[in-house]
């Protein structure tokens, strides 16, 4: 879940910034210190060091710069040129949003707040998306678990399930664990 | 500028003389002439500050066609001016086009800072901060907010709830009216009711005026209430309004301001004299007016020392620069572009004056961006952390001011300022 109150403050932070060292580069440099960030840079020619401990980056969307897909933190691309072609790299490797050249101080501000709501975004929605793909892989084993209940029980299947998510409650586990339990542990005896 | 010759170099003001803001702008236009003419007396005949005065009236649109007209027109590289921020807006990306420099004097909300831009006016640390941290360790931490529906209530409004409950406390209500509104009874009525600690007061003119008087009128009458049971505070309130709003509606509200006209230093007493020396014994200087003057004063000295207008040399030897003000020594931060300044609390008295009951012991960092301030934990010591407010001086007859608008017991157990 996202938190209830977007980051606004940013104080702290430790920003790479993978762009030639020109007016743009100095620019960002001068500004984001008034934000409380701490700056490092990185040219152009080697990528950025696997150690580097930064919380964002901001990079030149106008390189084909080698980005690892998937990187842990927010991405920022210093946009110059619109053309088609660029933006179609651009959009491939899925910044969390864009600044455009040449930078200014005006705008910076709500990048980075922009940039960091539309991160943690994106992760809440794949945990989101990973812990429901969890739970469709296991509907089939919940399932077989209501109706072995409900057959050695003789109950109706909300009664089934009603049992099942108290046990589970009571046991400290999830429902999807609890059902795997229960067709693995008692092998079926009818034929 | 050749050396030589003898050259003008006009200097642009643009404040809005007519409409809403009049009072306030010609504090501030005084304030920039005065600072040129010494600025001139300074630079000894060998080149002369002309200011340009244009006036867009309040009218948004004009302060864009002014301010090109000022650059275009006559040749100004240089603009003190713009009192809202919603003004300044629409001058930005002419300076940053054009390479010139405005000289801002308003206190503002701050979330800015632009290259082109010299702020001389406050930055939310250096007064709504104060306000709160007085707030923290001297009252009940209830705070009922009221204000004009604009930019400026809504930003200072977040500051001050934000470490008001960081703090422990609570905003009892936050009341907005349109810019402009007179009608503030139901206001009064409910703060009457609700009884909090404090009111925290961001209505702007006639507005603010309208509720002083009917607030002063509501508790004059009210049973078991005295006048100063629930201090106004503000960030705003200034000498010139407190004749406007007149006495006794207009005694024993707290402001936070870099400048009041009481502040005991020779550099105050000689720019109070001056001043009314040449625009009269009626004018009544405000923060803005002292703001503009630094401003004057700043962009004047920058040009005497670089011997040029040209804006990089200028902003380069500005930044050098450090100014006895009025207030205390002034000087600019080349990282935000903003201006140490020194923070008061102050108490309005009868006579349109203000009591001085609290002073920062050294001009304050400008923070415009509230980056060093600790939002989730901004109790007292973490506010003093990341600013130091130093000493706090207490003059007698202060302290005696200040008693009748206070409350008892600190519910934060934290230090008494006074």
């Amino acid at each position: 879940m996202p938190s209830s109150r977007p980051r606004l403050l940013f104080r702290g932070l430790h920003a790479l910034i993978w762009h030639g060292d020109d007016a743009d580069r100095q620019a960002l440099e001068r500004f984001l210190p008034r934000l409380g960030l701490t700056v490092a840079t990185q040219d152009p020619g080697l990528p950025p060091e696997p150690t580097s401990k930064h919380d964002l980056l901001f990079f030149d969307a106008d390189l084909d710069l080698p980005l690892v897909e998937g990187t842990a933190v927010p991405r920022i691309a210093l946009v110059g040129s619109e053309t088609p072609t660029r933006l179609e790299w651009l959009l491939a490797q899925q910044p969390a949003t864009v600044l455009v050249k040449p930078i200014r101080p005006s705008g910076l501000y709500a990048t980075l707040a922009f940039a960091f709501a539309n991160f943690d975004r994106l992760l809440s929605l794949e945990r989101d998306l990973e812990r429901l793909q969890t739970k469709l892989r296991h509907r089939r084993l919940v399932l077989f678990a209501v109706l072995r209940l409900m057959n050695e029980r003789g109950v109706g299947e909300d009664e089934a399930f009603a049992h099942l998510r108290r046990s589970a409650m009571h046991q400290r586990t999830t429902i999807e664990a609890l059902s795997a339990e229960i067709l693995a542990a008692r092998p079926k005896t009818t034929a | 500028m050749r050396s030589g010759a003898k050259e003008t170099v006009p200097v642009g003001i643009l404040y809005s003389l007519t409409g809403t803001y009049g009072l306030v702008s010609w504090e501030m236009l005084n304030g920039a002439l005065l600072g040129l003419d010494e600025c001139n007396a300074l630079l000894n005949g060998r080149t002369e500050l002309r200011p340009v005065i244009l006036d867009p009236g309040g009218r948004l649109s004009a302060y864009a066609s002014h301010c090109e007209s000022l650059m275009r027109d006559y040749g100004c590289r240089h603009i003190i001016g713009c009192y809202t921020s919603a003004a300044r807006k629409q001058v930005l990306p002419i300076l940053e086009r054009t390479n010139t420099l405005l000289w801002h004097s308003a206190r503002y909300e701050g979330f800015e800072a632009s290259e082109n831009v010299m702020y001389i006016g406050a930055a939310p640390n250096q007064h709504i901060v104060p306000l709160a941290r007085y707030v923290l360790e001297n009252l009940p931490p209830e705070i009922y907010c009221v204000g004009s529906n604009y930019i400026w209530t809504w930003e200072t409004n977040r500051v001050l709830r934000d470490l008001v409950i960081g703090g422990g406390g609570r905003i009892v209500a936050q009341r907005l009216v349109p810019l402009g509104e007179t009608d503030v009874a139901h206001i009064v009525r409910e703060i009457l009711e609700r009884r909090p600690a404090a009111v925290f007061n961001t209505l702007v003119g006639e507005s603010s005026y309208q509720f002083l008087r009917a607030f002063w009128r509501a508790v004059s009458v009210e049973p078991g209430l005295r006048a100063g049971d629930i201090p106004i505070l503000s960030c705003s309130l200034c000498e010139p309004e407190l004749h406007l709003i007149g006495e006794p509606a207009s005694i024993g509200h707290i402001t936070s301001a870099v400048y009041f006209q009481s502040i005991d230093r020779a550099e105050n007493h000689s720019f109070l004299s001056r001043y009314r020396a040449r625009f009269g014994a009626h004018t009544s200087p405000s923060v803005d007016a002292e703001a503009a003057y630094i401003c004057a004063m700043l962009l004047g000295r920058a040009i005497e020392s670089s011997g040029t207008d040209a804006v990089d040399e200028v902003r380069r030897a500005a930044f050098a620069d450090s100014f006895e003000a009025p207030q205390g020594p002034v000087w600019l931060d080349p990282e935000t572009n903003h201006a140490f300044l020194t923070p008061r609390l102050a108490t309005s008295r009868r006579g349109f004056g203000f009591d001085i009951f609290w002073e920062a012991s050294q001009p304050i960092k400008p923070d415009p961006y509230l980056a060093w301030l600790d939002e989730t934990s901004p109790g007292p010591t973490a506010v003093a952390q990341s600013q130091p407010l130093g000493d706090i001086r207490v003059k007698a007859a202060d302290l005696q001011s200040v008693k009748g608008t206070r409350h008892g017991a600190s519910s934060t157990g934290a230090k008494r300022i006074h």
